[in-house]
Parts: C-alpha cells; sequence; structure tokens
C-alpha cells in the first residue's frame, strides 16, 4: 500500500476506491499485506498495456503514420508499441550530404553491430573494420545496388571486412521497404521511406531494451531473405557483374 | 464500426447493415473517427486508416479478454489460468462466448447431454485429458466406429491405468484406421480439453487445484483453432502408442 501510494503519488482517500474495485472485480487481490494482480488481473493488463503502447507511440510522433510500414512484417507491426521511446533525430539540412558523425560516435563502442542500408554510406566502412578487428559481431545487409556501389569504389576495404572473423555480409534484393536499421546493444536506429518511397535523412532511434529486441527481429527477418557473401569467389562474381553493368565505368566516374 | 472495418473497407450501405442502424447517427460517428485520423475514405468506400489498423486490433485484444471473463466472472476468477500454455493464455479472448455446462446428479461422471449430440456430429474429435473419464474405452471406440477421426493425448498415468484395466479395448482402438494415441510423458496441467471441427470443450483445475465435473464450451470458429492449437501443444510433447 505505502508502495502504490509513493509510486503514484497519491493519497489513501483517493486511491482505496480504486482499488476496491480492481480487487471487487478479481483483477487485483491481495496477499500477505501486498496487493498483486490476479491471473485474470495479467491478461487484462498485458492487452491493456499494448493498446496504450500503441497510443503513445502514435500521440509522440506522426514519423510511424506518414512513413511506409510494408517493410515491417505483420508479427513486428503488432508489436509496434515496443518502439514507443523511439524519438525523431532530424537531419540537419546543411549536413545532409556529410557523414554522420553523430551516428558513427553513437555506435563506435557497440560490442555487437547489425547494419541493413538501403542506401550508400562510404563513411561506416571503418566502423565495420574497427569493430571487426575489436572482436565485436558485425552482420551488415546491403542491397544490391548500394553492394555494387561501395565494392566499385571500396573493393579492397569490402574485401578485408569480409575476412574478419566475426564480420559477416549479406546482399537482398533492391527495393526493400526499409532505408536503414542499425541495432548494438547501445541503442537501434531505423528509417523509413515515405508512402511515395521518398527518403528524408530522419530516423527514430531508441535505446530501450524492448525497442533493441524489435530492431533485432526486424534484422533477423530481413538476414533471412538474403543471401550471404562467404567467399572471395562471391565478391569476384559481384565485381564482373558491376563491370559490365548498365553503367560505363565512366559515366559512374563523373557521378563523383 | 472500427471492428466493422477492421475486416475490410465497407460502403456507408454496408456499414448501416452490418451495424442495424439509419445514416444519420452514424455519419455524426463517422465524422468523429475522420477527425481522430482512424478513418479514411476510398471512393465510396470507408477503411481504416494506418492509424486505425495499428489501434483498432489491440482495442480488440483488450474488448475479447473483458468480454470473455465478464461471461463467466467467477468461473475464470476461480481457475488457474496458469495451466494453459503462455502463447494460448495470451490469446483466450478467442473462446469467444462460453458456457458452462454442468452435469445433473445422475450423470455426474459423463459429459453433459448438452455435448454428446454435437460430438457424435463431429468428423474429428480430439481430446487432450489428464484425468481418467468412465467412458474412455466405449465412448471413443463408438465414435471411432462410426467413422469419426479420432486422436487422444492422455497423459502417462491415465494411459497406464487404461492399458491395465482395458487392454483389449485400447488395441482395438489403435489397431483402427481413423484413430490415433499419444502418451504425454510432461504433466498436463488442463484436466481435459475436446475440440472437434463443431466445438471445443475446456475442464480447468481451480487455484486450489480442485476439479470438479464441468465443461466450459464454445462453438465459435476462432475458439476451434484456438482449441486446435492446444491439442497440437501437447501431442507435440507426446509420442504416439502404435503398439502396446
Amino acid at each position: 500500500m505505502e508502495e502504490i501510494k509513493t509510486f503514484l503519488d497519491v493519497s489513501p482517500t483517493a486511491i482505496l476506491p480504486q482499488i476496491k474495485r480492481l480487487t471487487d472485480s478479481d483483477l487485483v487481490i491481495q496477499k500477505n499485506g501486498s496487493y498483486e494482480l490476479t491471473d485474470m488481473g495479467g491478461q487484462v493488463f498485458k492487452k491493456a498495456q499494448s493498446l496504450v503502447n500503441v497510443l503513445t507511440l502514435l500521440e509522440r510522433d506522426n514519423y510511424w503514420i506518414e512513413h511506409d510500414l510494408s517493410g515491417i512484417p505483420q508479427y513486428l507491426l503488432d508489436r509496434i508499441g515496443d518502439l514507443k521511446d523511439c524519438k525523431l533525430v532530424k537531419a540537419d539540412p546543411s549536413q545532409i550530404f556529410e557523414p554522420s558523425m553523430e551516428l558513427l560516435n553513437f555506435f563506435s563502442s557497440s560490442r555487437y553491430l547489425m547494419v541493413f542500408s538501403s542506401f550508400y554510406r562510404p563513411e561506416f566502412l571503418p566502423l565495420y573494420s574497427k569493430l571487426g578487428r575489436l572482436e565485436s559481431d558485425v552482420t551488415l545487409i546491403f542491397t544490391e545496388s548500394v553492394l555494387e556501389k561501395t565494392l566499385h569504389n571500396y573493393e579492397r576495404k569490402i574485401r578485408k571486412i569480409t575476412k574478419l572473423q566475426n564480420t559477416e555480409l549479406f546482399i537482398c534484393n533492391d527495393g526493400v521497404k526499409l532505408a536503414e536499421l542499425i541495432v548494438s546493444d547501445l541503442g537501434m536506429i531505423i528509417s523509413l521511406f515515405d508512402s511515395n518511397g521518398r527518403f528524408y535523412h530522419d530516423y527514430m532511434s531508441c535505446s530501450e531494451p524492448e525497442a533493441i529486441n524489435w530492431a533485432r527481429e526486424l534484422f533477423e527477418f530481413y538476414k533471412s531473405r538474403s543471401w550471404q557473401i562467404e567467399s572471395e569467389k562471391c565478391i569476384d562474381d559481384l565485381v564482373c557483374t558491376t563491370e559490365n553493368g548498365a553503367f560505363s565505368e565512366s559515366l559512374l566516374l563523373s557521378l563523383h | 464500426m472500427l471492428l466493422l472495418l477492421k475486416d475490410g473497407p465497407k460502403t456507408i450501405e454496408e456499414i448501416k447493415t452490418g451495424l442495424e442502424v439509419s445514416s444519420s447517427p452514424i455519419m455524426a460517428q463517422i465524422r468523429i473517427l475522420f477527425k481522430d485520423g482512424l478513418l479514411v475514405q476510398n471512393g465510396d468506400n470507408y477503411e481504416l486508416s494506418v492509424k486505425g489498423k495499428l489501434i483498432v486490433p489491440k482495442m480488440e485484444l483488450l474488448l475479447s479478454t473483458f468480454q470473455i471473463f465478464n461471461e463467466n466472472h467467477d468461473y475464470w476468477a476461480r481457475q488457474n489460468l496458469r495451466t494453459l500454455p503462455p502463447h494460448l493464455l495470451d490469446r483466450i479472448g478467442e473462446l469467444g462466448s462460453c458456457k458452462e455446462l454442468v452435469p445433473d446428479r445422475t450423470h455426474i461422471f459423463d459429459y453433459p447431454p448438452e455435448i454428446m449430440d454435437p460430438l457424435y456430429r463431429s468428423g474429428t474429435v480430439m481430446e487432450v485429458s489428464s484425468f481418467f473419464r468412465p467412458g474412455y474405452p466405449g465412448l471413443y471406440l463408438d465414435l471411432a466406429k462410426r467413422g469419426i477421426e479420432v486422436s487422444l493425448v492422455l497423459e502417462k498415468p491415465i494411459y497406464e491405468k487404461l492399458i491395465s484395466d482395458y487392454r483389449k479395448e485400447v488395441e482395438e482402438f489403435i489397431n483402427m484406421e481413423n484413430t490415433r494415441l499419444f502418451v504425454c510423458d510432461h504433466k498436463i496441467e488442463l484436466a481435459s480439453s475436446i475440440v472437434t471441427d463443431r466445438f471445443i470443450s475446456l475442464s480447468m483445475i481451480s487455484k486450489e487445484g480442485r476439479y470438479y465435473n464441468h465443461e466450459m464450451v464454445s462453438f465459435e470458429k476462432t475458439a476451434l483453432s484456438w482449441g486446435q492449437e492446444l491439442f497440437n501443444y501437447y501431442r507435440d510433447m507426446s509420442e504416439q502408442v502404435t503398439l502396446i
């Protein structure tokens, strides 16, 4: 009782009628001087909590309803309330084409790192090799075009990274409805496309354990739909396709 | 209305029929839901917005949990709900509208007559049980002889009692084509659960560990698939008996 009063910051007269209502309806039971949820109460609480979590998430930010959620499988959409503590991080318009130092610094001491990226972020390559050398597990999933482009510009670095013991590289089809997902023991970020498929440099970020778990499951979902680049030969093959690809080398160079 | 739209887009006429109301009060409701961003209009159809699609299923889950406990409040308050596998307890609302059947004194060990009829009309009958009913060998043999697919999961002590008391009947049962018998080495914490293609009937143990003969019955579609999962849960931790 004392704990309830302190926690809710209320007087006994205010809380007693509430408790009586809950005990009368068998949702709460008094045992040895303390109150606890009954089995029924536990069930009702769970359902109410998951509704409140979704309401909190939607109240806090319009990000979720303004972006395309179709890249998130239904079983994770059902638990999107786990992301209720996410905060929107807006990109600074003057920095959009600069490497995101904020993210790099944030993830630089991760004990493990999972990155799904459908856009090109060469500034992260040193982080991958650093963490790989520090024996943190690093798992990377790039879309075909991102990997091709990265290989084109940083073939040696990619080859080095794939040779690291704790690093795995995967490739998935283009056209995925997820812009970016980074998960580590320190936190997670996710960025989605808007409903017209446009991408803004904003992302949602959170360090709560439920959000990290949710993001890990989303990452595993994409990993199970990707192919691992296991050997040098895979890379050789990829490099060949790139060179014979639709873009001539000169065109790619002129884009830089 | 939100629950109606959860099943897909509807025109105003369909909403009116579905909810059995006239136009004017419904339009006021629609305007409120629009304002809250839960609804969008797509041509003639109204449907849930992204926001609505995220919120409504949670709302429905809370409502169905309230409903099931409300309808038989004293029953659920007495039972130890943790005798159900956690993933199925979380979805207990799927049992929908239930009715508790308690047999009269002359039938104290039998199934209540209300379920005997649907039992014999079923195409498949699956039961998980941790206690012995006098009807066991006879009733199930009879169901099987009428061509009904019968699958039983019995806790080990019950199986052993059956073998020692009714060896011949058990042999006849397992030798039939449309029967399967499983023995569960783990504790089955429920008293029993029968699920057929027509109904589900649960018997639970109270918080004090007591049992009285009763059946909690539901005929709803969602309840049948819930019951099927309950059966599969115990079947998957059991061994099939093909020879005694």
